[in-house]
């Protein structure tokens, strides 16, 4: 059964909410953290309704709005969403709370909408949905476990159209506490810079993103999501060479037929090891391309790479910003997709031409 | 013919058993979980009774089998040790032409951990070991580790009916072909952020909760995990199932972040939804285990829920709530653990602390233990923050129909 | 208890994120939830809070915030009759 993206919606660190918009220009930031740019709240919420939403919260209503009307879907057969940390700044805010007053004088909305479904339940409240509705929260596979359940709701026949979104919010606190683990570089770094890094540690990134999929193209259709994978295993070369093998077979294609690679290069020298190593062989004569520079680094960034594949496979396009070579892009059908967290959460896309 | 998949093996660990065996037995006697708190440490334990574990991290660890809790959540250890129950009953083989998938539900996570090390997060770095073990998918890996699982390995957190919906994506998993075993359920520690939590809603209880009471005044948290080996019916040859995950279904209220509708239309439609998507009709459910908190709201949506699906004359229902507290994320697997006990047995288990009927309902909530009950069918709720309503199927394998 | 009114107006703006309301834009006796300002179950208990924190009463039956929390007006009172 073929699965169409039919509508998206992305807030994230570049200009993404713009009509039309493919990286012709990018914002360029200095100080490893990287946060989402934020669209006009009043067009898309009553200040009375959303007084009391954190960020985030309003960060993915205004997502959520735009995918819909992109789809022109008002009614989703289901809302997923997948986020590995969750609502960051109210569940700092009701902790911080209740370890400064010691368990007094505690108000219930930052608990209210610290759980991890808090978006995804919203969104169905606005729509008055009572449809299938879940969340998944399993670090750099949280996104991609979203999307997996969403194939399968239409697929099962339950389904004609499925919202499915993934998001990450980036804090203060989280980003210092973070540091302390190595997480972040420890120079700082122009974000354009980072796929040429060599040391340690990456750039810290948030944003939200919908997608409409459906059975049905729709007006705005750009692409086929063909199929998405998770892997949780510590994967040597040869391993994940063997999984993407199965991947590819799984659904009929060669490797010959993959025009575009996308690659989660996060500018950390251990990690990107991988990348590197699939690049010059097991994908010797693709285009190579890397996203992590314009959105930075999360458990969900892949909600930016998806974006990225659809832009590229609508437009025909390679933008220069996103090559890793120089490469000279003839018709373009198929993008792969690849990206671990930490060597463990692996992900695997086939997105494709419509 | 669609695929069938079957239950082989269950774990379960709460305040009323370490396992499988002493859960049962203490439903048999009556014995609740839910006394004062004593390992919690919170300014709340003399107000707010709670089914706390009463094992020490360290404990907990031991009877995992290793040497210390250090560097483990305690969600982490009651997972593990659950897990394990269900991996071992089961008696799962380590087959690699099998895809195994681990989907496990958390909504503590580790912050029964985080809570205590927060403050040194912030300014030292004493405790850095513990700031891995924050986010959901930690205790989902370390189970899936000990275990020796890899491959599909996720988290599910939808509040309070994350570990149902774990149930329903395996069970979705191996129907689909992707999965041929899967280990499902869910896993949840109590925490001062989650008591503190409730208590701000005002919606915990002083005294032992009474689901469906007319002068219930809140639920009791709970702490604990329950999980089960599901296989799809071509791999289980030799095997006794326990039963088959008959029906599942799961519909959001889409009313209110955190309070159920008057009409119940959410929990409605997810014991409908079940039923429907396991081709059986009302009168095919022999017993209801409720989500039933013992909260004026959930109990009286819930109520009018089932009053409207199953008119005047539901099956047998009752809350096992006031046995095992609200075990938020890991509700949906312990109960369902239970639900399987109870249709193994052929028991349907009382509802505790009942005494007057609701006002607003016609239907009451079966209070005595009751033996050679008639049971193929059970549905057991489970419903989360955000009208996340789940239902699930369980059904007898010897029942064809 | 006019400073009171005065006083509970600006702290329920605060600590209800009213952000586009003035003080002066809320009428002493009009009803807080429902239709007046529009209130909900869960400003409720933000307003429970509110009142143990500024004015230590403690009210522990949420129903009972019902009829505390009519108006600005029962608020005051309410504070006038059982502050420490």
């Amino acid at each position: 059964m073929e699965i169409y993206i039919r509508g998206i919606g992305l807030v994230s660190p570049q200009p993404t909410t713009r009509k039309d918009y493919f990286l012709e220009e990018v914002k360029e930031y200095y100080d490893n953290s990287l946060y989402a740019i934020e669209p006009e709240m009043e067009m898309y919420l009553d200040p009375a309704a959303s007084r009391r939403m954190s960020r985030i919260l309003r960060l993915g209503v205004i997502a959520s709005k735009i995918c819909l009307v992109d789809s022109g879907v008002s009614m989703p057969d289901g809302i997923i969403t997948g986020t590995g940390f969750g609502m960051v700044a109210d569940t700092e805010k009701f902790l911080l709370g209740l370890l400064e007053s010691d368990e007094k004088f505690l108000t219930p909305t930052p608990f209210i909408q610290s759980t991890h479904n808090t978006i995804g339940a919203y969104v169905s409240q606005m729509l008055k949905c009572h449809n299938y509705n879940s969340t998944y929260a399993h670090r750099g596979t949280s996104f991609e476990t979203a999307l997996i359940d969403g194939c399968m709701l239409i697929e099962e026949g339950n389904a004609k159209n499925v919202m499915v979104g993934g998001y990450e919010e980036n804090t203060e606190n989280q980003i210092r506490i973070l540091d302390k683990i190595g997480r972040w570089k420890k120079e700082k770094i122009s974000n354009l810079d980072l796929l040429q890094s060599t040391s340690p540690g990456t750039i810290a990134g948030e944003g939200i993103g919908f997608y409409m999929l459906s059975r049905h193209k729709g007006e705005n259709c750009c692409v086929r999501l063909t199929n998405v994978q998770i892997l949780y295993q510590n994967a040597n070369k040869e391993d994940l060479v063997r999984a993407i093998e199965r991947f590819l077979a799984r659904n009929n294609m060669k490797k010959d037929s993959i025009d575009v690679v996308l690659y989660g290069l996060n500018g950390d020298s251990e990690g990107d090891k991988i990348y590197h190593d699939l690049k010059k062989d097991f994908f010797q004569g693709k285009i190579h391309t890397g996203y992590k520079h314009l959105c930075g680094e999360s458990y969900s960034s892949t909600i930016f790479a998806l974006w990225v594949a659809a832009k590229m496979l609508k437009t025909q396009k390679v933008p220069s910003i996103i090559q890793l070579e120089t490469a000279n892009p003839q018709s373009l059908n198929h993008v792969l997709i690849y990206n671990h967290w930490q060597d463990k959460n692996h992900s695997l896309y086939l997105v494709s031409k419509c | 013919m669609a695929k069938r998949v079957l239950v082989t093996g269950i774990g379960v660990v709460s305040a009323i058993g370490l396992n499988v065996h002493e859960t049962l037995a203490s439903i048999l006697s009556g014995k609740s979980g839910v006394s004062a708190l004593t390992l919690l440490k919170t300014k709340l334990k003399n107000l707010l009774p709670a089914a706390e574990i009463k094992h020490s991290n360290d404990e907990l660890a031991a009877m995992a089998g290793f040497q210390s809790c250090e560097g483990m959540t305690r969600t982490t250890l009651l997972g593990m040790i659950a897990a394990r129950e269900a991996v071992s009953h089961a008696n799962l083989s380590n087959d690699p032409s099998l895809n195994t998938g681990l989907i496990s539900a958390t909504t503590v996570g580790g912050m029964c951990k985080t809570e205590l090390v927060y403050h040194d997060f912030l300014t030292n770095s004493l405790q850095n070991q513990y700031i891995n073990t924050h986010d959901c998918g930690e205790s989902t890996e370390r189970i899936a580790d000990y275990l020796g699982v890899s491959g599909f390995v996720t988290t599910i957190n939808t509040a309070c009916s994350s570990s149902a919906n774990a149930i329903m994506f395996g069970t979705r998993l191996i129907k689909s072909g992707i999965l041929d075993r899967a280990i499902v359920g869910g896993t949840d520690a109590l925490s001062k952020f989650t008591l503190n939590g409730f208590h701000t809603l005002m919606i915990l209880d002083t005294q032992l909760s009474r689901p469906f009471d007319d002068q219930r005044a809140g639920l009791n948290l709970g702490e604990g995990a329950g999980y089960l080996v599901l296989e799809s019916e071509e791999v289980c040859t030799g095997k006794h199932p326990l039963c088959e995950v008959k029906g599942f279904g799961n519909a959001s209220d889409a009313y209110h972040q955190t309070a159920s509708s008057e009409d119940g239309i959410g929990a409605q439609m997810a014991m409908k939804n079940a039923i429907d998507a396991a081709g059986l009709t009302i009168q095919d459910i022999d017993y209801v285990n409720l989500h039933g908190t013992g909260t004026q709201n959930n109990d009286l949506s819930e109520g009018r829920a089932l009053e409207s699906l199953f008119g005047g004359n539901p099956p047998k229902f009752s809350s096992t709530k006031p046995f095992t507290g609200h075990t938020l994320g890991a509700s949906g697997g312990i109960e369902a653990v239970l639900s399987i006990l109870a249709l193994q047995h052929q028991l349907v288990f009382p509802n505790l602390n009942f005494k007057t009927p609701m006002k607003e309902l016609k239907v009451v909530p079966e209070t005595n233990l009751i033996r050679n009950h008639t049971i193929r069918n059970i549905l057991s709720n489970s419903f989360g923050f955000g009208g996340n309503n789940s239902s699930l199927i369980f059904s007898s394998v010897n029942d064809l129909s | 208890m006019g400073q009171l009114i005065t006083k509970l107006k600006q702290e329920i703006i605060e600590v209800l994120n009213l952000e586009d309301v003035g003080p002066d834009e809320i009428e002493t006796g009009a009803p807080l939830f429902g239709d007046g300002l529009g209130l909900d179950s869960i400003d409720a208990l933000e307003l429970i809070v509110l009142l143990e924190k500024n004015y230590g009463i403690k009210i522990d039956d949420p129903k009972k915030g019902k009829d505390v929390f009519y108006s600005i007006q029962t608020m005051a009172d309410f504070i006038e009759k059982n502050r420490l």
